[in-house]
C-alpha cells in the first residue's frame, strides 16, 4: 500500500537532489534546470497533499508553478545571454 | 500492479534527477530532465491529478525543455568551464543531506505521532467525481475563487519577457 508518506519521502529525495544541483553545479542553465527539479518536486507535493487530505478539490496551486516556470525560463534564455555573448562575438 | 508501476515510476524520477546533476554535458541533463518529468506526470496520474499530468507533459516536456534546449544549443554553455571548489561542493552535498535527513525524519516523527491519516489507501477510485466535470470544476475555481492570484502571475510573467529583453538588449549596446 503505497501511503502520503511515500510520495513526500520521494518529493523530498527529488528536491534534495535539486538543491544538490543549485549548489554544487557551475553552469547557469543546469542550475535552472535543478531548480526545475526542486519546483516539480514541490508540485508533488501539493498533489499529494491534494488527493490525501481534499480529495474533492483541485489542486489549483500547482497550475501557478506552471506559470512561473514559463515566466521563469523566458527570463532565464535572456540572462543566460549575457554572461557567454561577449566571448562569442570578440 | 498499481505498487510496481509506482515504485518504477519513482526509482526512474530519482534516476534521472540523479543523472541530471551528476552529468557533465547540459544537454544530457536537459534529456535526463524530460526523463524525470514524464515519470512525474505519471505519478500525478495516479494520484488523480489527470490534467495535471498532461499539462506537465504539454507544458514541461513539450514548451520547457523545448526552450532549454534552444538555450543550450545556441549559446553552448560549455565554452563556460568553471570548476566548482571542493568546499563549496562538500558544503552543498553537506546541507543538502541535512536537509533530506531532517525531512524524513520529521515524517517519521509525525508517523510515530500516529497521524493515520497519511497512511490513507490510494486508490483513484476513492476521489471524488466532481459536478460537472474536472476541467469545469478546475476553471470555476481558477477563474473565480483565485482570479487575482492567476492575473498576478500574468504580470509576472510579463516582468520575466521585460527583464530578457532588457538582459539582451544592454548586452548589444556593450558591444
Amino acid at each position: 500500500m503505497i501511503s502520503a508518506t511515500h510520495y513526500l519521502t520521494l518529493a523530498a529525495i527529488l528536491f534534495v537532489i535539486g538543491t544538490v544541483g543549485v549548489i554544487t553545479r557551475r553552469n547557469v542553465i543546469t542550475m535552472f534546470m535543478c531548480v526545475e527539479l526542486m519546483l516539480n518536486a514541490v508540485n508533488l507535493t501539493f498533489i499529494t497533499f491534494s488527493h490525501f487530505f481534499e480529495p474533492d478539490r483541485w489542486p489549483d496551486l500547482c497550475f501557478f508553478r506552471h506559470d512561473g516556470g514559463r515566466g521563469r525560463g523566458s527570463c532565464g534564455s535572456g540572462a543566460d545571454r549575457r554572461p557567454f555573448s561577449p566571448h562569442r562575438h570578440s | 500492479m498499481t505498487l510496481i508501476v509506482c515504485y518504477g515510476l519513482a526509482t526512474t524520477a530519482v534516476t534521472a534527477a540523479l543523472l541530471v546533476v551528476l552529468m557533465s554535458r547540459a544537454v544530457y541533463s536537459a534529456l535526463a530532465l524530460i526523463v524525470c518529468f514524464g515519470a512525474t506526470a505519471g505519478l500525478f496520474f495516479q494520484l488523480g491529478a489527470q490534467f495535471i499530468a498532461a499539462v506537465q507533459v504539454i507544458v514541461y516536456a513539450g514548451a520547457i525543455m523545448v526552450l532549454f534546449l534552444f538555450v543550450i544549443m545556441l549559446l553552448d554553455p560549455e565554452s563556460e568551464v568553471f570548476l566548482p571548489s571542493r568546499l563549496k561542493k562538500v558544503s552543498g552535498f553537506a546541507l543538502a543531506f541535512a536537509v533530506l535527513f531532517t525531512l524524513v525524519l520529521l515524517q517519521a516523527a509525525d508517523r510515530w505521532a500516529a497521524v493515520q491519516v497519511l497512511t490513507g489507501p490510494i486508490a483513484g477510485t476513492e476521489r471524488a467525481s466532481w459536478p460537472g466535470g474536472e476541467i469545469e470544476t478546475l476553471a470555476h475555481s481558477l477563474f473565480r475563487d483565485y482570479l487575482l492570484p492567476f492575473e498576478v502571475t500574468s504580470i509576472l510573467i510579463l516582468v520575466a519577457v521585460l527583464g530578457a529583453v532588457v538582459l539582451t538588449r544592454q548586452n548589444h549596446e556593450e558591444e
